[in-house]
């Protein structure tokens, strides 16, 4: 029976223990967010919300990625008006409610003059950075574009550098017209809300545009472990091409095993983990093979800026930017780099005002920002709206070769063997 | 039409095996040392993820690989048993919360030092089977194998020898069992590290169906809990006969209602079990 | 009136007066700060409800996320789907989940320990997998968008507290003065409570629709406060933090939950700069350090070495 005395004591250690931890965590944090900055300039701070960890991470952290670089490169040469840019990034581990707080946080605590990243598609995030008033340029965030699209004046000072369905879904009709040459093309989509509503239709416009029946949508679930059915449904409706809508990493377990029932239907998808340089590491290169992805082109010179982009994000990070994330967090911090410089200060008013006027050269070309749906507008794209970046490769012996369009095409399209 | 079916049995029966054999080692432990151990799920995660870093960061060959993370993860079931499971067996409750904080910090250990990376298997085995109709992939089938050969000798063992006669004896009545003389601590310990063998081998084959992250160890497990709760936790064969079935249940849910109802229909099943016959389908549930 | 009796023993006073000064907060002007407190708000009603069921009578219930996120779901149907103004709806959806947590209840009543451990997250993942399953209703991964009760946060920081106050009230003198002595009789030895004569079966329901009842308020009330409500809202992540809020801050009692809230949601947000990834390793660490030296939670402990120290 032990001494009721000898538990008070460790007891009460212990607790003397946690407190001055959490004192010392306290103070720690305090000093952290509020104390006096060692540089003697003020940097230029933009706050950037993503989520580094979760089911999204792999997006997050590409994006970051082109975005260090960005910030990187532009304090070499100076800065934004004679003083270093500074990102504050916070991690919202793809929660609502994180990234709610880490806004205010940045916005309150950490006095951040631009807001940056936010992936998601919840508005409360957007709706409080638009009650405070801080420009927002998030480098994908499509939400922004629809809804101002469709609700115009809601979020006035909210951007994105998002690309619009309407090029997602020239580019699926173009796979599935002009390359494979197809009459049927079915629709396999992930189950993630309404998302896929409007690109669904304007995939249907288009496809009746050019002659092509689309078959009835398949969806599966978040999370489906097993695509047994979905295949088998596939077999039985024979399409002679097929496009994946994916937002989370499952494609990986649904490409691994179409390739292992032997299903060779021609393939397209448009975003998230087949687009990236892991993909065939990940699957495996026989499965990653003959499939084919649309992103943007780094190895061809698109503007000055492209094949040095790529050249220095390798040496930096070790591996290739072949998504469109990390090409689009590194144009939007150049973007919000001449737009503060056009502004001439870090007022926010200012720099509201000068975001319509600022046009800056990307990596995926000359853009500006269209004040009808606060996304940008790319300048020469190529006939009938095609824009320019998105470009159709399959992939071969690990490495994605463009195939569309056929000015730039390094090997003709291949249909698996 | 028959072609169909005989398909979606057999991939059914294939991924409901492979649950079959997670599940087992769960419904295992909490027979022997009537614990749920939370963190089965994560020890299937962790065993794929050790896999990936030796065959992948340390550039040894893969059958290197699934050897030395059945080791670990065994060993650090032991290493469980010993340090926490059976000096901490007097708190009925809290044992649960504990397993539970145990996964979570697992979890995030793999975060920290490999990372949020995606894993799968290489391809070692490739081609279909096709022939009636039927078309079926040779992995499919091997895997199915496997997870024959592996219950069959789990039955073996838990019917024919020594040590498994005297886990059924502790799963039945702890005190008479120990009465008799069955060693306890040291069947407690052959149970746990059977278990964890059991999940590795899980984890790993089904990575090659299957991507993995860090954070799916809590679905495997919630797929585990209602894999032994339909079978009767502690009734090993029964939790095995379960997995098949809801395997089964899955594939032609799947195909013949939606695909969006795969995942329903596991927790739709055991809140049934639940509702209609608590310890199990096939009764010899404990509690 | 039983009450005011109960209010005028000075730890529940001082944990009142608190409140009061909470109150004063906004004058900060802190919108960090205050987004904090909301949640926490929300929190500790949460992990008070939490704690009826499993401190008070006993009960665990590893699910209790499902109606927390009900509450939200059924916030948002109601407004969108029979133009309910919100106010109404996010009474009614508490009714509604209570009514649910009585069904839910009613089978729960012949499983014992581990398989009412296992049955209450079957039910929690039940739900999820369903909203998840039927994405064309509930709009699935995404979330639900969600009409706004009060706008501004200042509103939203009062009506929070607000809310805390009065279901703190009524969570008191339900369950401390009515119920206290049935529940913890049920809580410490069923059998021998069952055959003192005391309806177990009643008072268990009972728990169950009201610990849901006000689960379902707090959900609801985070829909409204943050807009969106997710399946994010249901997982066992937000059971499990309840069960670290509830242990940690003090179980069988109704003010440590709430003390325990918002010592959790302060303390990650305080440890977010240090550990960026893995926050969550916090709780389990903080949970096994507790469960093996300070089982009842701070404020029992802080309770009892009070009393001996002031007896002397």
């Amino acid at each position: 029976m032990r001494n009721k005395k000898a538990i008070s004591k460790i007891q009460a250690a212990i607790i003397a223990v946690i407190i001055v931890v959490l004192v010392v965590g306290v103070v720690y944090y305090y000093y952290s967010t509020r104390g006096p900055t060692s540089i003697p300039i003020e940097p230029v701070k933009i706050g950037v919300v993503l989520p580094l960890t979760g089911p999204a991470s792999k997006i997050g952290r590409e994006k970051l990625d082109g975005m260090r670089l960005a910030v990187e490169e532009i304090n070499e040469k100076g800065g934004v008006l004679g003083r270093p840019l500074e990102l504050i990034v916070i991690d919202d581990m793809g929660e609502t409610e994180k990234c709610l707080a880490a806004c205010k946080r940045l916005v309150e605590v950490d006095k951040v003059h631009v807001m940056s990243g936010i992936l998601g598609q919840e508005r409360a995030p957007l709706d409080y950075l638009d009650e405070v008033g801080i420009p927002f340029i998030g480098p994908a965030t499509p939400l922004v574009m629809v809804i101002t699209e469709e609700y115009p004046g809601t979020w006035d000072n909210l951007f994105c550098f998002a690309y619009t369905d309407r090029a997602v879904a020239k580019s699926v009709i173009t796979f599935a017209a002009d390359i494979v040459k197809a009459r049927t093309l079915a629709l396999v989509a992930e189950q993630f809300g309404a998302g896929f509503e409007r690109l669904e239709k304007m995939i249907r416009d288009f496809a009746r545009e050019r002659g092509i029946e689309v078959l009835p949508t398949i969806f599966y679930p978040i999370g489906c472990k097993d695509f047994t059915d979905v295949l088998m449904r596939l077999e039985e409706l024979k399409p002679d091409a097929i496009y994946n809508f994916v937002v989370t990493g499952v494609e990986a377990t649904y490409f691994k095993q179409k390739y292992e029932r032997g299903l060779k239907i021609p393939s397209y998808v448009s975003g998230a983990l087949p687009t990236s340089w892991e993909f065939p590491q990940i699957v495996g290169p026989e499965v990653a093979d003959y499939l084919c992805i649309g992103t943007w082109c780094w190895n061809l010179s698109v503007t000055e800026k492209t094949i040095p982009f790529c050249r220095k994000f390798y040496e930096k990070y070790g591996y290739h930017p072949f998504s469109h994330e990390t090409a689009a967090g590194y144009d939007v911090i150049y973007f919000i780099a001449a737009v503060i410089e056009k502004a001439g200060s870090t007022d926010w008013n200012a720099i509201l005002d000068a975001i319509p006027k600022t046009e800056i050269v990307g990596v995926r070309g000359r853009l500006r920002i269209n004040m009808r749906n606060h996304a940008p507008a790319w300048l020469e794209e190529m006939g009938e709206g095609y824009p320019r970046y998105y470009y159709i490769r399959q992939w071969k012996n690990g490495y994605p070769y463009v195939i569309y369009p056929p000015e730039f095409a390094e090997k003709a399209f291949e249909l698996p063997p | 039409m028959i072609g169909k079916i005989i398909e979606l049995l057999i991939n059914g029966l294939a991924l409901g095996a492979l649950y079959a054999i997670a599940s087992a080692g769960f419904s295992l432990i909490f027979g022997v040392m009537r614990v749920l151990n939370i963190a089965h799920g994560i020890f299937l995660v962790l065993s794929a993820y050790l896999t990936y870093f030796i065959y992948r960061c340390l550039d040894m060959g893969f059958i290197e690989g699934v050897i030395i993370a059945i080791l670990s993860v065994t060993a650090l079931g032991l290493l469980t048993e010993k340090l926490v499971l059976y000096p901490l067996r007097a708190f009925k409750e809290s044992l649960l919360i504990l397993t539970l904080c145990i996964g979570m910090i697992i979890e995030q250990v793999i975060y920290l030092t490999i990372g949020p990376v995606y894993i799968m298997n290489p391809v070692l085995i490739s081609g279909t089977i096709d022939m009636y109709n039927i078309k079926i992939s040779t992995n499919r089938i091997i895997l199915l194998f496997l997870s024959i050969f592996i219950t069959l000798c789990l039955w073996a063992f838990l019917k024919y020898t020594k040590m498994g006669k005297a886990i059924r004896a502790i799963v039945q009545d702890e005190e008479v069992a120990a009465m008799y003389g069955v060693p306890v601590k040291r069947v407690r310990m052959i149970t746990m590290g059977l278990s964890c063998a059991l999940v590795s081998v899980a984890g790993i084959l089904l990575n090659s169906i299957y991507m993995f992250d860090p954070s799916i160890g809590w679905e495997f497990m919630g797929v585990a809990i209602a894999v032994a709760i339909f079978g009767g936790l502690g009734n090993v064969f029964g939790t095995v006969a379960a997995g098949l079935i809801l395997g089964i249940i899955e594939s032609f849910v799947g195909y013949f209602i939606s695909t969006n109802l795969r995942l329903v229909s596991y927790f739709i099943s055991i809140f049934l079990i639940l509702l209609i016959r608590p310890r199990g389908i096939f009764g010899g549930g404990k509690t | 009136m039983k009450i005011l009796e109960e209010i005028k023993n000075p730890f529940k006073l001082s944990s009142l007066l608190l409140a009061l000064l909470l109150a004063t907060f906004p004058f900060l002007g802190n919108y960090y700060i205050l987004d904090l407190l909301i949640l926490s708000n929300i929190y500790a009603i949460f992990a008070a409800s939490f704690d009826i069921i499993s401190g008070y009578a006993g009960q665990i219930s590893l699910g209790h996320a499902a109606y927390f996120g009900l509450g939200g779901y059924f916030y948002g149907f109601l407004i969108d789907w029979f133009n309910i103004p919100p106010a109404l709806s996010f009474f009614l959806s508490g009714i509604l989940v209570a009514i649910i947590g009585f069904l839910v209840g009613v089978p729960c009543l012949r499983l014992k320990g581990a398989y009412l451990a296992l049955g209450t997250l079957a039910f929690s993942e039940t739900v999820r997998t369903t909203i998840l399953a039927f994405p064309s209703v509930t709009w699935g991964q995404e979330g639900l968008q969600v009409n706004r009760m009060l706008h501004g946060i200042i509103h939203n920081y009062y009506a929070s507290l607000a809310l805390l106050l009065s279901s703190l009230i009524i969570m008191h003198y339900v369950v401390k003065c009515k119920l206290k002595l049935y529940l913890v009789a049920l809580r410490e030895n069923e059998d021998l409570a069952e055959a003192v004569g005391i309806n177990t079966a009643a008072y268990k329901l009972l728990a169950f629709t009201i610990s849901s009842f006000f689960s379902a308020i707090s959900g609801a009330f985070f829909a409204s406060y943050i807009g969106v409500i997710s399946p994010r809202a249901l997982t066992i992540s937000l059971s499990f933090r309840a069960i670290v809020m509830s242990t940690i801050g003090g179980i069988g009692t109704l003010y440590g939950p709430i003390f325990g809230a918002y010592l959790i949601t302060f303390l990650s947000e305080a440890f977010r700069p240090i550990i960026l990834r893995g926050s969550d390793i916090i709780y389990a660490v903080l949970l096994i350090i507790f469960i093996l030296l300070i089982p009842k939670g701070i404020v029992n402990f802080i309770q009892e070495r009070l009393r001996s120290f002031l007896k002397l």
